[in-house]
């Protein structure tokens, strides 16, 4: 049966109405039409789906939507705020920390939880901490570097 | 696709075994949801009913005392397990071991409930805990029981629980002092891959810090579930700490394991891994325990 | 050297904002009105004659509104350079993955329930899943012409004479898996029918003319009644050339329901549906003189074609054949044999059949070093492809490298200090390549075109029909297409790939795009140039080959003061009688040549690249475990228009050469892909890649046919990949492993063996 939720994305709520089987991932990408979240293996393991829900980052492709309701949760879409890129975007495009680009929503919203958990990571932090989010174009060493500058300033 | 169910969401204990009673086999406890959306997703299984236990208040906690031990409610998650200042000073094997689990994104929505009734024998933490003697509480509808967590697993995704069951607690006693512990999780391919190997050893040693007074080792990845390799256990039990105790050793746990060969390795391999896992994880306990 | 304004410059991606805002739109990101969606049904046996095909339970599911079998389709067989695959069988399913139905429905759960319920006979037929029982003469066949799809030898130089020179001969055997190209987004596409008769695809795609070229033979259409459009593509490496039916069974679903169908494959699905790296059973003989010099080679491949031809065909010759010019090969025989068998269809992937045969021929130069007593480095300085040599097979090189790279790797890692004080089971390992810019194998055309206009503004707007799946290329032709004009690289933008407005392009494959496309978009731009500048000349009175243009500016060489602006010049040549829009053409085919097809002389392609790799790693003599601690490669490919995006090319191919090398593999029971998920096929994540990587661009030697000097370089970052591992792993611990991927267990064994060997 069918249920009312709301879902806070990027600061906007969002009434959808939904069958308890549907992925947050599905709803965010579908319903809401936010398409930035990937889905890239749907089993938790590649990071494309990655979201921020209350601060932490989870895999959106094994989250039911309606464990979501009433946390706040943050797609890629909302980092870039009132005009601005969040510095970490703005290093992924001044390092070159991405190719295709499928991976870098994940990529670019588990950098911003490796800083907010450790303002000052060691390389070895770095990429531990990225560990999880696949990419198959970039080899990692530029988005390390992108989030050594965002630390180092 | 998942397939549907009606989601039902108890606020105590109670009410969730009265609803895992009512639908029986058609119901299954959801907790963070990961492994079970997972097998849903696979069709392995269909539940019409998911009792989801994230609303039940009271059931995420981190408690120790010296008298009852350490106590863990069933719906924390391996995130907050692998940072607790309590877990990282009393039992920093814990701390270790839960930081290995996945990646940061399922640490910070599995739970250690969820893990353990999973009962996958590839997943992290049960060998610790073995090692460490845990034990887990469960409620029913007909009382609560105190199950030893070696006695809590059956088989592949299978553990003593019944239907209308659900674990609520870990327990894991206090260590004694001058013990030590170490968890090793060796994989052929990628850090994050299966392993092919995980070893827990929590080493206690006497008053001199020569004598193994004590030695548990638990194992995973290697069996139908994880186990505690009791033979390897008696043997280094009261023995000095030396390199030929350690190569005999190697050589009967790598007896007491019957791996399957897989993606990971041949069982040969495995059996051979389990041993030098056992030396290094030996050895990497007693040094902790006798700092 | 030539001093740049924008070429050589570190620019961020042309398409960056979108990309790290999630704004870039990607098929699956596509939603059109009235939308159905799209599921295949798959073949569960690897070999088996269709009996019958049963859709009516499938047909009466709520919401279903087609249900296509191989009846529904042209049964047209079509192919890359084999016509042996179908969109949707209609005889023999020859693999576990063949597509034998599809469903179209208003929601993926109707589809997927549709699918369920679609009942298939299938009568089982014998299987073949190794190679050499597969090409007895007596193997059940699994296409009627048999299970030999190609079969290559050929004998070069004085062979015989070559054997009697050889003072060391080696004679090994080496085998490399099937690897699955891992890119992060799923193959998929959206078609939408229109009464008119065009049928229109949003398709994730590397190679947008040749998969118009193709959906339209297998569907019986005119190729202009289909047009291909672009979105974003997240990953390629060969596996998304059109090579299989996913196009081709969402644009029948379309024509059949009249609606816009969205078809997206699964992960798991994904790993049967592609086309993955051709596994090849390599058998080398290789003589040396006393001096190190190579006296003959011989090598044999035999290769798995899997259950249909996509590219194998192609890389199965370049395995055997182009290593024969990283090395002054006099005196070759070789022969190569592509083998079907009921498993999955293998076929391009970044290196294209070039990285197995140098995971053999590398070591064995390491072998012959060790043997005669000579450094790696220096036994293949004395072999090296020079500048201006014509190799055994015809190729022109026009540019080379090689040797300055083996001598810069060296410098780099401090090879000869590194070697002499390693720790115990560390070891260093090199590997040299050789690679192409464009390959001459598709209708007797390599080249490329473009067209640009001159907005009146002085902006530059270009239409290439190359495309973009992440490796640069719009940002890489936007500064080539800057540079040639005078123009910062903000002023050039370029238009998404479409059929219907692009010109005619082969795209992304064979590291062309740099090297081709780049020369048709400076032609383009030069097309331009000559229309503005015969213009400003009457505006400045003076003569067009005296003008230059920099900084969006014309003048007079000499005289800036008196400019004119590349707006203002457009905007003249546009508002007058008789007046034109600016519009620049440019087409560039490469000086390449077809190649013969047993011998496979002819220069196949108009540059080569080439370069070395090294690396250190430590074995752990217990559980045979690596750990890779630094890389260094030294590339020459050319002048580098763009270092940021070229180091990152290599850096993203050293995490697909280094999981090629130690972990990577497709693993099938019975004809089944049995790890296929991310879960059980690992690709490497950030903690598994070495800290420590250095690349290095040699320019020393541009190459002089390139645009500002540039040659290839999207694939060879992985070609010598895994011999420079495999040879690091002997360095360490004194056992070579010569099958692929070199596990801790494989690695582990050879260390006892050795010892057992030993006492």
């Amino acid at each position: 049966m069918k249920r009312k939720i709301l879902l806070n994305i990027n600061d906007e709520d969002y009434e959808v109405e939904i069958d308890p089987n549907r992925l947050l991932v599905d709803v965010i990408r579908e319903d809401i039409g936010l398409t930035g979240t990937k889905k890239g293996c749907e089993i938790g393991v590649c990071g494309a789906c990655t979201v921020l829900m209350d601060g932490k980052l989870v895999s959106s492709c094994l989250m039911l939507a309606i464990y979501a309701a009433g946390k706040k949760i943050t797609t890629i879409e909302g980092l870039f705020k009132n005009g601005e890129l969040h510095p970490l975007q703005k290093a992924f495009l001044d390092y070159g920390s991405f190719q295709c680009g499928f991976c870098t929503p994940g990529m670019v919203l588990a950098s911003k939880a490796i800083l907010e958990e450790n303002p000052h990571p060691t390389e070895h932090e770095i990429r531990e901490g990225l560990n999880g989010n696949l990419c198959r174009c970039t080899g990692y060493a530029k988005v390390v570097e992108a989030i050594q500058a965002v630390a180092g300033k | 696709m998942i397939s549907g169910f009606e989601l039902l969401e108890p606020k105590s204990v109670k009410e969730a075994c009265s609803m895992l009673s009512k639908y029986g086999d058609q119901a299954k406890v959801i907790a963070g949801g990961l492994s079970l959306l997972l097998f849903m997703r696979e069709k392995l299984y269909r539940p019409k009913y998911l009792v989801s236990i994230m609303g039940i208040k009271g059931l995420d906690y981190i408690k120790y005392d010296e008298k009852n031990g350490l106590r863990i409610g069933a719906l924390t998650t391996h995130r907050t397990i692998e940072n607790s200042k309590t877990i990282k000073e009393k039992f920093p094997v814990m701390a270790e071991t839960f930081h290995k689990v996945g990646s940061m994104r399922i640490r910070n929505v599995g739970t250690i409930g969820g893990n353990l009734c999973h009962a996958d024998p590839r997943l992290d933490p049960p060998p610790t805990l073995l090692a460490l003697d845990a034990k887990v509480k469960v409620v029913g509808p007909k009382g609560n029981r105190t199950i030893k967590l070696e006695d809590f697993f059956v088989n592949y995704y299978e553990t003593v629980l019944k239907p209308d069951e659900i674990l609520t607690e870990v327990r894991v006693p206090g260590s004694p002092p001058k013990t030590g512990g170490a968890y090793i999780r060796f994989s052929t391919k990628t850090n994050d891959d299966t392993p092919a190997v995980e070893l827990a050893a929590v080493v206690t040693l006497d008053s001199k810090k020569e004598v193994l007074e004590n030695v548990k080792i638990g194992l995973g990845a290697l069996a139908p579930t994880a186990i505690r390799a009791k033979k390897t256990e008696v043997f280094l039990k009261g023995k000095k700490f030396k390199a030929d105790i350690l190569e005999e050793a190697s050589r009967i746990v790598s007896q007491e394991v019957d791996p399957i060969g897989d993606l990971r390795g041949s069982e040969e391999y495995k059996k051979e891994m389990v041993g030098v896992m056992l030396k290094r994880g030996v050895k990497m306990a007693y040094e902790k325990a006798g700092r | 050297m030539q001093e740049f304004s924008v070429i050589g410059k570190r620019l961020p991606k042309v398409e960056g904002y979108d990309k790290v805002t999630g704004m870039a739109t990607y098929v699956a990101d596509i939603k059109l009105p009235h939308m159905l969606y799209g599921k295949v049904l798959r073949s569960p046996i690897p070999h088996g004659k269709i009996l019958h095909v049963d859709t009516e339970k499938a047909k009466k599911v709520p919401g279903v509104k087609a249900v296509l079998t191989g009846e529904d389709t042209p049964k047209i067989k079509w192919g890359a350079f084999i016509d042996d695959m179908h969109v949707l069988a209609f005889d023999n399913v020859r693999f576990v993955g063949d597509e034998v139905a599809a469903v179209a429905a208003v929601d993926e759960s109707a589809a997927e329930e549709a699918i369920d319920l679609i009942k298939v006979d299938y009568e089982e037929l014998p299987t073949l899943f190794d190679v050499f029982e597969a090409m007895k003469s007596d193997a059940p066949k699994i296409h009627e012409k048999g299970n030999v799809a190609l079969h290559q030898k050929f004998v070069k130089g004085d062979f015989e004479g070559g054997m009697k020179e050889a003072a060391y001969v080696f004679e090994e055997d080496f085998t490399t898996p099937i690897v699955w190209h891992a890119y992060l987004e799923t193959m998929g596409a959206i078609a939408t029918y229109s009464l008119s008769g065009k049928l229109s695809i949003w398709l994730s795609t590397q190679t947008l003319f040749m998969a118009r070229q193709r959906i339209a033979r297998a569907l019986g259409m005119r190729i202009a009644d289909i047009r291909l459009i672009q979105p974003s593509v997240g990953g390629g490496f060969g596996g998304k050339s059109c090579d299989e039916p996913t196009a081709m069974i969402c644009g029948l679903l379309a024509k059949k329901t009249g609606r816009p169908v969205r078809l997206i494959n699964t992960r798991e699905e994904e790993f049967q549906a592609s086309r993955p790296r051709v596994a090849a059973n390599i058998h080398l003989k290789m003589g040396f003189r006393k001096d190190g010099t190579i006296a003959f080679k011989d090598a044999r491949t035999v290769n798995d074609n899997g259950a249909y031809s996509a590219k194998a065909p192609a890389t199965t010759g370049v395995t055997l054949t182009r290593i024969d010019t990283l090395y002054r090969f006099k005196n070759i025989r070789g022969e190569a044999i592509l083998v079907y068998t009921n498993k999955v269809p293998t076929g391009a992937f970044r290196g294209f059949g070039n990285p197995p045969m140098h995971f053999a021929v590398e070591q064995m130069m390491d072998m012959a070093a060790k043997e005669i007593g000579l450094d790696p480095t220096e036994i293949r300085l004395r072999n090296a492809t020079q500048v201006g040599d014509v190799s055994i097979h015809g190729w022109r090189v026009n540019s080379c490298a090689l040797s300055d790279s083996i001598r810069k790797a060296a410098e780099l890692m401090n090879w000869k200090e590194e070697r002499a004080h390693k720790k115990a089971h560390q070891g260093l390992g090199m590997g040299c390549f050789i690679h192409v810019s464009g390959k001459r194998h598709f209708g007797n055309y390599d080249g490329s075109s473009a067209v640009v206009k001159v907005n009146e503004d002085g902006k530059l707007t270009i239409f290439s029909g190359e495309g973009e799946i992440g490796q640069g290329a719009f940002t890489v032709l936007s500064q080539i297409a800057a540079e040639e004009l005078g123009v910062p690289a903000k002023d050039v933008e370029i238009n998404v790939g479409d059929t219907d407005t692009s010109t005619y392009c082969h795209g992304a494959y064979a590291s062309r795009l740099t090297y081709i496309a780049g020369n048709a978009v400076k032609a383009a731009v030069a097309d331009a140039k000559r229309q503005l500048f015969k213009m400003a000349s009457e505006m400045l009175e003076a003569i067009p080959e005296d003008l230059v243009s920099k900084d969006a500016k014309i003048f007079v060489k000499g005289d800036p003061s008196k400019a004119l602006t590349v707006s203002e010049v457009a905007r003249a040549c546009l508002y007058r009688e008789g007046g034109f829009p600016v519009i620049g053409r440019g087409t560039w085919d490469p000086p390449s040549e077809l190649q013969t097809k047993d011998t496979r002389d002819g220069n196949t392609s108009g540059a080569y690249s080439f370069g070395t790799q090294m690396c250190k790693v430590e074995v752990d003599p217990e559980t045979g475990k690596v750990k890779v601690l630094s890389f260094i490669a030294a590339h020459d490919s050319g002048k580098v228009i763009n270092p940021m995006l070229a180091e990152g090319q290599i850096e993203g191919a050293l995490q697909q050469g280094i999981g090629y090398a130690l972990c990577e593999e497709m693993v099938f029971e019975d004809g089944k892909v049995m790890n296929p998920n991310f879960a059980d096929y690992k690709i490497l994540s950030a903690d598994d890649m070495p800290e420590k990587i250095k690349i290095h661009f040699v320019e020393t030697c541009v190459e002089p046919t390139g645009p500002f000097g540039a040659k290839g370089l999207g694939e060879p970052g992985l070609v010598a990949t895994s011999p420079a591992i495999a040879n690091a792993i002997c360095d360490a611990v004194g056992v070579r492993i010569k099958g692929l991927p070199m596990t801790p267990e494989k690695i582990l064994k050879a260390i006892k063996e050795k010892n057992k060997a030993a006492r």
